[in-house]
């Protein structure tokens, strides 16, 4: 019975090391290094809830061995002896008796590895840690026109020296760099103001505006760099509508209270979002990450427009020319570009806000 | 107060409720070890399957018991079918599941959930007016078993209040904290006491057959121990 005992701790101590091992390995490996993680970690989890247990399973018995020959499960025969010499039925605990203290340190290791262990190791699902957004800054650059290619180049004036970064003319364009880690993206406003018809455009891009506001900026609600923003406040909107019992207002009482049954924002807060825009939004209250916010806007409407190709996640077929040629080696190494790619952020994907999935 | 919810209907929840399934898991599967070895030291091991399954059948649904105490067992009824299908087919509960693991359910309607839970708080306190009413149960009950009913009458009292924030006066926030601790609690005492029925109900018609019968060779044994081998029957 030991000796089973032992090589089922032993199969578990092994599976676990080789769960824990694959993984970190993996993120030695810098070319796949969150793939691993996230995949596997559910069943990092059980394993290594799996071994601690048997560890302590072991630990108990041996200590109980050291306790006296009463405990000893080695065998029913050894048992017997401590039997009632006429019935003969036994007085010691049963061998299941130690089973039960066992299988109860068992329960209690995975109940507390589910208490411990954070939410995104549990489902599997990369949460990066929070980047806030900085907002767009207004720079010189310089427009240059290339022959053959869909999109003019614009290149940033360097302020230090004064001078020109090209030969083209010169304008104000928009630095979007929310993470200011240098992977930036020089977009002429200006420019697309005017080829969208002027201040009533504003709306086609800005989707979703602040009261009275006719063109809230983009990090107002898309305030981190990956991950959801949620620009919907509960609590604000109880002590506005009346406290306890204003839940009438927003919520059908026949159906569970969520975001998804709840009265759409828009219903009273009609300019919020303008009719004539472009972008969709998605779940109510919910702005996605900044930069997939951004990619989907800019590259729903130029593929549209047949200026970039995209392939089939609507992820772009070249960064160029959004992102400038000088910036692909950066883009490649950019902590953000690998938190978009580990979770698959242009993927159909899941609201960890509501746990709705975006249509 | 949100941090502590957010604390209690998170990792605390996962954790109390892991701990019930598999405790209960852990239960079935002792129970049915200690079988396996009294079934095999017994001297007679012609098991009486189709009557024990009556039995346990006569039990669950105890239609037949209604008369002895009649008002107790239409109480204790009432008690266990809001129990059981309050908390399970709760149309708010089963949308948490279907937002945390995708799983997903029939529902009973919110009037329906009302009814039930109103009705599992007032069975759950005649029950305690059941247990004081006699000399007798008065004596046989522990503490635990008060315990149990009034924990789960506030499970049940607390819900209710957060279904309806109007007449609430403890405050939505405070309400839920209170239902979760307490439903977190429940989770933790279900395979610790003896609301592990839920699951062993079926075997203890067997664990009763089964545990008293002797080793075949129990009667030459006293005999043996008595010094009586030879005497005749």
């Amino acid at each position: 019975m030991r000796s089973k005992l032992k090589l089922i701790a032993w199969l578990f101590v092994g599976a676990t090391a080789s769960a824990v091992a694959v993984p970190l390995i993996g993120a030695l490996d810098a070319t796949r290094p969150i793939a691993l993680i996230t995949e596997n970690t559910t069943w990092i989890v059980l394993l290594v809830a799996g071994g601690v247990a048997l560890i302590t399973l072991l630990a108990l018995r041996d200590a109980e061995r050291a306790a006296g020959p009463r405990t000893s499960v080695a065998s029913i025969d050894a048992t017997l002896e401590i039997a009632d010499p006429v019935s003969r039925v036994l007085l010691a605990a049963p061998w299941s008796a130690d089973h039960r203290r066992y299988s109860l340190s068992f329960v209690c290791g995975v109940a507390l590895a589910l208490a411990l262990l954070p939410i995104d190791v549990l489902s599997g699902d990369r949460i990066p840690e929070r980047s806030p957004v900085g907002i767009a800054r207004t720079v010189l650059a310089t427009r240059t026109e290339v022959p053959g290619a869909p999109l003019s180049g614009l290149e940033l004036v360097a302020q230090a020296d004064g001078g020109t970064g090209g030969s083209g003319s010169t304008l104000t364009a928009l630095m979007i760099d929310g993470d200011r880690d240098g992977v930036y993206v020089l977009f002429d406003h200006r420019g697309h103001q005017a080829s969208y018809g002027d201040v009533d455009s504003c709306a086609r891009c800005h989707h979703s505006n602040k009261g009275l506001d006719r063109a809230t900026p983009c990090h107002e609600c898309h305030a981190d760099m990956v991950m959801e923003t949620d620009v919907f406040s509960h609590t604000t909107h109880i002590s506005e509508l009346g406290g306890q019992g204003s839940c009438a207002g927003c919520h059908d009482g026949g159906r569970p209270k969520t975001r998804r049954t709840a009265t759409a924002c828009t219903h009273c807060h009609a300019g919020m979002r303008p009719a004539s825009t472009d972008s969709s939004t998605t779940a109510a209250g919910v702005a996605p990450g900044y930069a997939s916010a951004l990619h989907a806007s800019c590259i729903g409407c130029h593929n549209e427009e047949g200026i970039q190709e995209v392939d089939s996640h609507g992820m772009p077929l070249t960064c160029v020319p959004c992102h400038p040629a000088s910036q692909l080696e950066q883009i490649s190494s950019s902590p953000t570009w690998e938190l978009l790619k580990a979770i698959r952020i242009l993927a159909p994907q899941r609201s960890r806000a509501t746990g709705e999935t975006e249509r | 107060m949100e941090t502590l919810l957010e604390w209690a209907r998170g990792p605390i929840f996962r954790a109390t409720f892991a701990f019930m399934l598999l405790g209960l898991l852990r239960h079935v599967a002792l129970t049915i070890a200690n079988l396996r070895s009294a079934h095999k030291r017994a001297g007679d091991k012609a098991v009486p399957y189709p009557q024990l399954f009556s039995a346990t059948i006569g039990w669950l649904f105890p239609f037949n018991k209604i008369r002895e105490r009649a008002v107790y067992s239409v109480v204790s009824i009432a008690f266990h079918v809001g129990l059981i299908i309050t908390p399970i087919f709760l149309a708010g509960h089963v949308e948490l599941w279907r937002a945390g693991l995708g799983l997903g359910w029939v529902t009973i309607g919110p009037r329906a959930a009302d009814v039930l839970t109103v009705l599992t708080v007032a069975a759950a306190l005649g029950l305690i007016a059941g247990r004081l009413a006699t000399r007798e149960s008065r004596t046989l009950s522990r503490p635990i078993d008060f315990g149990l009913l009034v924990l789960i009458a506030i499970v049940f009292a607390s819900g209710f209040l957060v279904a309806h924030p109007a007449i609430d006066p403890l405050g939505y926030s405070a309400s839920m904290l209170i239902h979760v601790l307490t439903a977190n609690l429940v989770f933790v005492l279900v395979p610790l006491t003896k609301l592990s029925h839920c699951v062993l109900l079926p075997f203890t018609q067997l664990v009763a057959d089964l545990g008293w019968r002797f080793p075949a060779d129990a009667g030459e044994a006293v005999a043996a121990a008595l010094g009586k081998e030879n005497d005749p029957l």
